[in-house]
């Protein structure tokens, strides 16, 4: 069977867009533009080789609270691809040192939750997913959707970095967090890649699944069951299915054809509405939330990346 | 005279753990994650040191006594409410040990940092305790009615394979053994120049900030590689890796002292891979 005559490709989102999507994402995005970055790059030397430098950053975003990531870039002054690296669910980003050594100036978020990230803000693991989910203006992702946003725009004002040659890549959450800063920055994003995308028709995925974080969902409404509407209404605003006609770079999507942590079904569906003319989908059978990262397409992804934003490796 | 230290170090954690046995442990119930297959509660444990620690435990609805499962941390900061699969057949524990979410109030652990924290000291390195708590957690079950105490497993978590071999040999009772590479602290120290990723890069981070401290991290280091506790494994054990993972894990699945052993060399297909486990798993403890 191809990926193309799997049953989950398909399948159709029950995902509704509101009426008012664009609007509100224009307010959120105007309200993140109102606070200054005021971003600090901290030099570690001891997470530092002779390869590679590594800062510890720390920038203002939405509603004001200080979000950390970590700044790995190869000596010298550039200029240098940049990529945006961000995190999947319950991970801790880590730094990353190896895409510096690659030859880009990668920033790794920690947005609002995660361990360096969480002095406001602190919902848990479970508890992201539906922290204030009856309450579109309050929902927790709103901030953290801004944090990757913002995170974007500090890396792109470094002036080592080359604004030209900037990606974004990350699986899971991350998947969702690359499609959504491709979906809301079109014109700067020169490429993508994206695994196993969460948070794409979301309701669906907590139907089709039984594995946590969706199961947050799940937990939710059996214990609130006339919530499901406002429930339902509050994620369609923030369904990256939604966002992703938006985009214009070229773009990878892999996914597991038994992932049941991401339905693939969500994955086939959220691929369609892509909105970039350079699309290719890796679906890979036998593979869960994994999405074929342990049979070649890490691989495939450094390859991608490299051919789109032409790095000079450490030491090449 | 290294044997002696590594008896000793183990020997105090054991006695640690040991007076703690009349400790309480208090659960409650945990509403939001109970479902239609298994109760859920909260545990609170106190480990040593006067560490406070939460586990998730569910329980299978029906009449037990159940398998129970000890799934050992993996490597960050949150820890997962057991997958539905296990709360199907387990009477399953999911610890958060110290410095991890929601065992975090005395002690907040770091990533990257908790590998190299305290790491010159034996005996205030903070994975002393963390076997400690899985030492507890494993208590904690063995402890229940609801639990047949002859059929306990123990699973590891990401990253941190060397938990469950540690824990399953420290507590010889356990009847099956999971173990998922990579491991950490097998060989760590002449394995440090073929890494150059998180987490394993944290060794050399710290060692290029503290060159003078090679010895005693080699020192603490060797008192946590899974191929010394591998002789006192009496469970069944499974382990699942790459090739190159099994061939790492090598000196340590022939160092076993147990009832046989299987291995997984995995595909790479993650799903595959996991139903072999989750199959071995289940099969262990009847």
């Amino acid at each position: 069977m191809t990926s193309g005559q799997h049953p989950a490709a398909g399948w159709v989102s029950s995902v509704r867009r509101p009426a008012d999507f664009d609007a509100f994402w224009s307010a959120t995005l105007a309200a993140l533009d109102k606070v200054s970055p005021n971003a600090t790059f901290e030099y570690l030397p001891d997470r530092s080789t002779e390869d590679v430098e590594v800062y510890d950053v720390r920038y203002s975003s939405y509603d004001g609270l200080r979000i950390a990531a970590w700044y790995c870039k190869p000596r010298g002054d550039g200029p240098f691809p940049g990529l945006l690296l961000v995190p999947g669910y319950v991970s801790e980003p880590m730094l990353p040192k190896v895409w510096a050594k690659r030859g880009y100036a990668a920033l790794s978020v920690a947005p609002r939750g995660k361990l360096r990230s969480n002095a406001v803000f602190n919902p848990g693991y479970p508890g992201l997913l539906v922290h204030n989910v009856t309450d579109r203006d309050r929902y927790g992702y709103r901030g953290f959707y801004m944090d990757a946003v913002r995170a974007f725009d500090v890396l792109k004002d470094r002036t080592e970095v080359d604004a030209g040659h900037i990606g974004v890549h990350g699986s899971s959450q991350g998947g969702a967090l690359t499609l959504l800063v491709s979906s809301l920055r079109p014109n700067e994003v020169t490429a993508a890649a994206a695994g196993a995308p969460y948070l794409c028709s979301m309701m669906d995925a907590a139907s089709l699944t039984r594995s946590y974080p969706y199961e947050e969902v799940n937990d939710y409404l059996r214990n609130h069951p006339d919530h499901e509407s406002v429930v339902r209404e509050t994620l369609d605003y923030y369904d990256i299915h939604n966002f992703v006609k938006r985009i214009r770079a070229p773009i990878i999507v892999n996914i597991g054809l038994q992932d049941d942590v991401c339905p693939p079904e969500t994955g086939f569906a959220v691929f369609k509405e892509i909105g970039s003319m350079q699309k290719d989908l890796f679906p890979y059978d036998g593979c869960g939330h994994d999405a074929g990262t342990g049979i070649g397409h890490a691989k495939v992804v450094q390859s991608f990346l490299a051919e789109q934003l032409k790095p000079s490796p450490v030491g090449a | 005279m290294a044997d002696v230290k590594f008896h000793q170090y183990w020997q105090s954690v054991l006695n640690d753990v040991e007076d703690l046995q009349s400790g309480r442990s208090v659960v409650t119930d945990l509403p939001m994650r109970t479902n239609e297959l298994s109760n859920a509660f909260g545990v609170q444990l106190r480990s040593s040191e006067g560490v406070e620690l939460f586990g998730y435990y569910c329980v299978p609805k029906g009449k037990g006594p159940f398998p129970g499962l000890l799934m050992t941390p993996g490597y960050g900061s949150v820890v997962p409410v057991p997958p539905l699969g296990r709360r199907r057949k387990f009477a399953v524990l999911s610890l958060c040990t110290r410095g991890q979410r929601l065992s975090d109030g005395q002690y907040r652990a770091a990533y990257p940092g908790l590998l190299t924290d305290g790491i010159e000291q034996a005996t205030s390195y903070p994975f002393r305790g963390v076997v400690a708590d899985c030492l507890r957690g494993f208590d904690f079950l063995a402890s229940r009615s609801e639990i047949d105490s002859a059929r306990i497993a123990v699973a590891s978590g990401n990253n941190l394979g060397d938990l469950a071999v540690i824990a399953a040999s420290l507590r010889p009772e356990a009847k099956a053994v999971l173990v998922n590479s990579p491991m950490m602290f097998r060989d760590t120290m002449s394995r440090l120049d073929r890494v150059e990723d998180y987490p394993m890069e944290e060794f050399k981070d710290f060692l290029r900030g503290h060159p003078n401290a090679r010895s005693s991290v080699a020192g603490t280091l060797a008192l946590f590689d899974p191929v010394q506790f591998a002789p006192k494994v009496q469970a069944q054990a499974a382990f699942s890796g790459s090739r190159s993972d099994l061939e790492h894990m090598q000196p340590v699945i022939g160092a076993l002292g147990g009832a046989g052993h299987t291995i997984f060399e995995k595909s790479g297909k993650g799903h595959l891979d996991h139903e072999c486990e989750e199959s071995w798993l289940s099969q262990a403890v009847d």
